[in-house]
């Protein structure tokens, strides 16, 4: 993991995806170890999730990784790949029919959620482009429930910077995806 | 204003930093200059900041988003046409519900059930929904009725279940104080429903008192069916089993099966095991692991390492005098019931590997119902040496000749000492096999030198040694001991060993029972066999013409052993391609047995599949193939596809199909075949060995000389049998590697295996 982790990082494209599926799928086990013991998996935050798949994988490599805080930026991606994904599939149920279950809920959920995390996912990696650093604060804050305390000690800048790329980053993304919100 | 493009972000990326880095106060001045000096871009960042401080106040991305969660339903909710009431249960698997239907078709109250997972992906789902088909097919009046399988919308999967009220069994036989034959009558029933599901390619996997309910009429109604497997099957790692599943609490291990524990293939034989805890926690109250509580690492021990007290020993050593009680019997007197037959039927269900257990569901049920009848239970020696004899004899595979031959040698010891002792004059018999055999097995005894290195075929040689000297005079049991061992040695191919023995067993019973006595006879029988085996044709036949002549006067020309000697003559003719004698004596035997024991009986089946290879061998392939279909398609219906006899009847239909030249036919039915054959007998079987080479040989047919080599060699290396494995350089079916010399290497190969196998 520590070697695909420095090979993605010189920017091999192969490696990079090994290592997102291979922190994806820890984290979807210990998403569902946790269902298999309370029942509903996010009694559990994202965080703690995070971190305990960093303790997890850390350990099965023998050795800690050389940086935790880089690994919880890669970590944070993959958390929200776990989330978009999730969102996608109901989206694809509700347009397949096949499953489609008429639902009480289905009036207190808001419709837009799902399509709105997509496409928030989508304006992220637009921005990730530019700005990699607000994107993966935008990872770290939305997606894994970080506080702007722990993403400034993760990134040793003081704790106002952190929020200021956050809002900054708030605003392109809302621009972004404002088009399509507001159809 | 819509997108921003790249460019204009870049642009204007250290304004808007350095303008939210600025209190409200300092940031209105800051503007002012601003626009004065970049009027380009001030009216964008301005509306920016604007939208900034409106995201501010909706917390704009502040809220959580929706986590891959299962949400929990509530009360009132709709799935489909039902909906759903109260909350009724709360199982590790997930919450159960009762509901009813909305749609006004029909009332009904139903369970729903919520797995505890969620269907990730479009093919996962779908999969759920074809599992749960197959399991709503199964209608049976003991199995609780699966209506619909749906996944919801926020992909948790869930089952619509017919709505079963009473009580666990184990409950409901205590509050009504059923006694022994109460309780095992009510037990057939469950069986009945597994068998059902069995013979339909469905395990249950789970089989334990909460999931079998009896209702207020007495009605059995077995829940869940293969839904363990749907779990299971979601979960990416194949070590989760109902272990890591039942983590939490409600699925508890105490039912499992040491195959379950340690990971190992789950076949129809881990649901006899199950039942099998069933059994005995009905029988006795207390579960086979024992009363302790056990720690989660004690209790896989206790599943996989130790024997469970017989049931009978668990009632005598109990301080509990409920569970007798319960039962409307005394302790003593309930032991005295259990003793005997129903803790060898316990014990035999409960066996630690699959293959030792009742073959099937149905061979449990049989032995019960025997044990009603007063009739001997199935495991008599006889019959298992008559079953390994049919086994063998057109299995060019063997069977996993020394566990065999164990358990047959203990088993008939065992058996003979409990039916013997039930008659008190035999008593003394009783006690000589068992002094007998302990005497055998004190080989094993590390005291006694051969240590670890002590095998099958070391113990058989003792005994057969051991034989004539240490059972006194007692010609009788001389002789039936002496035939069983001769079956043994057969099974190993040591047939020269196993004919002496025969012919020595047929003398001693000759002299001291007479030459009509069925002892006499089905030693004359197996003997004629073995001759047969060892290519002695013309002096098997004989013997097998002689013996009818006998077995018609003595038994009646329809019974049993009569026509099996038909059979076996019939065989006998085949190979001496006397063919039309063979077909007509072949097609006689399987009228009788159509007649007698029904067209659907394991040995009318097997008269069926021997029918069709003599017609294979008179060169009339599509009568052959289609014969073998019929007797392959009754075979699965009846005894269900993970069945050794249907996996043989597979070999055979495959093997027509190469001769027919249908090549890819026989390949996808030998590739299907072995798949199976790997799950329920083991990658290094004689028999998934057997059909590696089959693949080999249509390979080699095909001009795939390179696949055949390498299946072949693989078969060989692989627990091929070594009648096979010393014959391969003169095998047609090899033809087309003749000449190549990586097939010289590899029957060189073969024939050093074989040869230091056949040492041993």
């Amino acid at each position: 993991m520590i070697a695909l982790m420095e090979a993605a990082e010189r920017g091999s494209k192969a490696a990079a995806d090994a290592l997102f599926s291979a922190l994806y799928s820890e984290l979807r086990r210990l998403a569902k170890c946790e269902l298999a013991r309370h029942g509903s998996p996010m009694s559990l935050g994202a965080t703690t999730l995070l971190h305990k798949a960093y303790i997890e994988i850390a350990g099965k490599d023998g050795t800690s990784f050389p940086d935790h805080n880089r690994f919880m930026g890669y970590a944070a991606r993959v958390m929200r790949g776990l989330i978009i994904d999730h969102a996608r599939n109901h989206q694809a149920q509700k347009r397949g029919g096949q499953f489609e279950i008429t639902s009480l809920g289905a009036e207190l959920e808001h419709p837009v959620n799902d399509r709105k995390l997509v496409r928030i996912s989508d304006a992220l990696d637009e921005l990730a482009k530019a700005e990699p650093t607000l994107a993966e604060i935008v990872d770290l804050k939305f997606f894994c429930g970080f506080s702007f305390a722990e993403i400034a000690a993760m990134r040793d800048v003081c704790e106002r910077t952190i929020q200021r790329q956050w809002e900054k980053a708030r605003i392109y993304l809302h621009r972004s995806i404002r088009a399509d919100l507001e159809v | 204003m819509g997108l921003l493009n790249p460019d204009r972000w870049q642009e204007i990326s250290p304004y808007l930093d350095h303008a939210l880095s600025l209190s409200e106060q300092e940031r209105t001045e800051w503007i002012a200059t601003f626009r004065a000096e970049r009027s380009d871009l001030a009216a964008l960042l301005e509306n920016l900041l604007e939208e900034h401080r409106a995201l501010a106040q909706e917390h704009f991305l502040e809220e959580e988003p929706a986590r891959p969660a299962i949400e929990l339903s509530s009360t009132g909710e709709t799935l489909g046409a039902y909906k759903l009431v109260s909350r009724i249960g709360d199982g590790g698997m997930g919450q159960v519900w009762l509901a009813e239907r909305i749609d006004g078709r029909f009332e009904r109250q139903v369970a729903i059930k919520f797995l505890n997972f969620a269907v990730a992906s479009q093919g996962a789902a779908e999969r759920f929904k074809r599992e749960g088909r197959i399991l709503g097919q199964l209608a049976h009046p003991h199995i609780a009725e699966l209506i619909d399988a749906g996944v919801a919308r926020k992909g948790e999967p869930y089952l619509v279940l017919e709505y079963v009220t009473g009580g666990q069994i184990d409950q409901y036989c205590d509050e009504h104080v059923l006694g022994v034959i109460a309780r095992i009558e009510l037990f057939l029933d469950v069986l009945g429903a597994v068998a059902h599901a069995h013979a339909n390619l469905v395990v249950h996997r789970d089989i334990k008192p909460s999931n079998v309910l009896v209702s207020s009429k007495g009605t059995v109604k077995l829940l869940d069916f293969g839904i363990a497997k749907l779990l299971a099957d979601d979960t990416s790692s194949s070590a989760a089993t109902l272990l890591t599943l039942g983590a939490g609490n409600a699925m508890t291990p105490l039912f499992a099966a040491p195959e379950q524990v340690t990971g190992g293939a789950i076949t129809t034989a881990t649901d006899v095991y199950a039942l099998g805890v069933l059994l005995y926690v009905l029988l006795t109250g207390q579960h086979p692991v024992g009363p302790r509580p056990h720690s989660p690492a004690d209790l896989v021990k206790a599943i996989t390492e130790t024997d469970p007290a017989l049931a009978s020993q668990a009632v005598a050593s109990s301080s509990d005098m409920a569970a007798a009680e319960n039962r409307g019997n005394t302790p003593e007197k309930l032991c005295r019931r259990l003793r005997g037959d129903l803790d060898t039927i316990v014990a035999k269900a409960l066996k630690k590997k699959p293959e030792e257990r009742y073959a099937s569901v149905l061979a449990l049920g049989d032995d019960l119902r025997r044990y009603l009848r007063h009739e001997p239970i199935s495991a008599r020696p006889d019959t298992i040496s008559y079953q390994l004899r049919k086994y063998l004899r057109r299995h060019r595979a063997g069977v996993g000749v020394a566990a065999a031959l164990l358990l047959l040698l203990a088993g008939f010891a065992l058996l003979q000492a409990v039916q013997l002792r039930r008659i008190t004059r035999e008593r003394d018999r009783a006690d000589r096999i068992a002094q007998f055999m302990t005497g055998i097995f004190k080989v094993a005894d590390p005291d006694q030198k051969l240590g670890n290195t002590l095998t099958a075929r070391d113990l058989l040689d003792k005994a057969a040694h051991d034989i004539d000297t240490g059972l006194g005079h007692d010609p009788e049991l001389q002789a039936r001991l002496m035939h069983v061992m001769a079956m043994a040695y057969n099974n190993l191919g040591l047939y020269s060993r196993a004919q002496a023995l025969l012919e020595r067993s047929v003398q001693l019973s000759t002299l001291a029972l007479g030459p009509d006595n069925t002892q006499t006879v089905r030693s004359r029988q197996r003997l004629a066999w073995t001759l047969f085996q060892q290519g002695r044709v013309a002096e098997a036949e004989s013997q097998q013409r002689s013996l009818i002549e006998v077995e018609r006067r003595v038994f009646g020309p329809e019974h049993e052993e009569t026509i099996g000697t038909m059979g076996d003559l019939a065989t006998t003719l085949s190979e001496e391609r006397r063919l039309p004698e063979a077909e007509k004596i072949q097609r006689d035997v399987l009228e009788i047995q159509k007649r007698v024991l029904g067209p659907e009986a394991h040995y009318t089946l097997a008269s069926m599949d021997n029918l069709a290879a003599i017609l294979l061998y008179e060169g009339r392939p599509q009568e052959a193939e289609k014969l073998e279909r019929a007797t392959l398609d009754i075979q699965r219906r009846v005894y269900g596809s993970e069945n050794l006899t249907t996996v043989h009847y597979m070999m055979n239909e495959a093997e027509i199909k190469a001769d027919m030249g249908a090549l890819d036919e026989a390949e996808k039915m030998s590739l299907d075949l072995l798949e199976l054959e790997r799950r329920l007998i083991g990658p290094d079987s004689p028999e998934a060995a057997e059909t590696t080479y089959s693949l080999g040989s249509i390979k080699a047919k095909e001009g795939k000389k390179d696949e055949a080599l390498s299946l072949v060699r693989h078969a060989v290396d692989h627990g091929l049998l070594p009648r096979e494995a010393l014959t391969l350089g003169k095998d047609p079916e090899l033809k087309a590697l003749h000449g190549d010399p990586r097939f010289d290497t590899l029957v060189a190969h073969a024939k050093a295996i074989a040869t230091r196998k056949n040492a041993n």
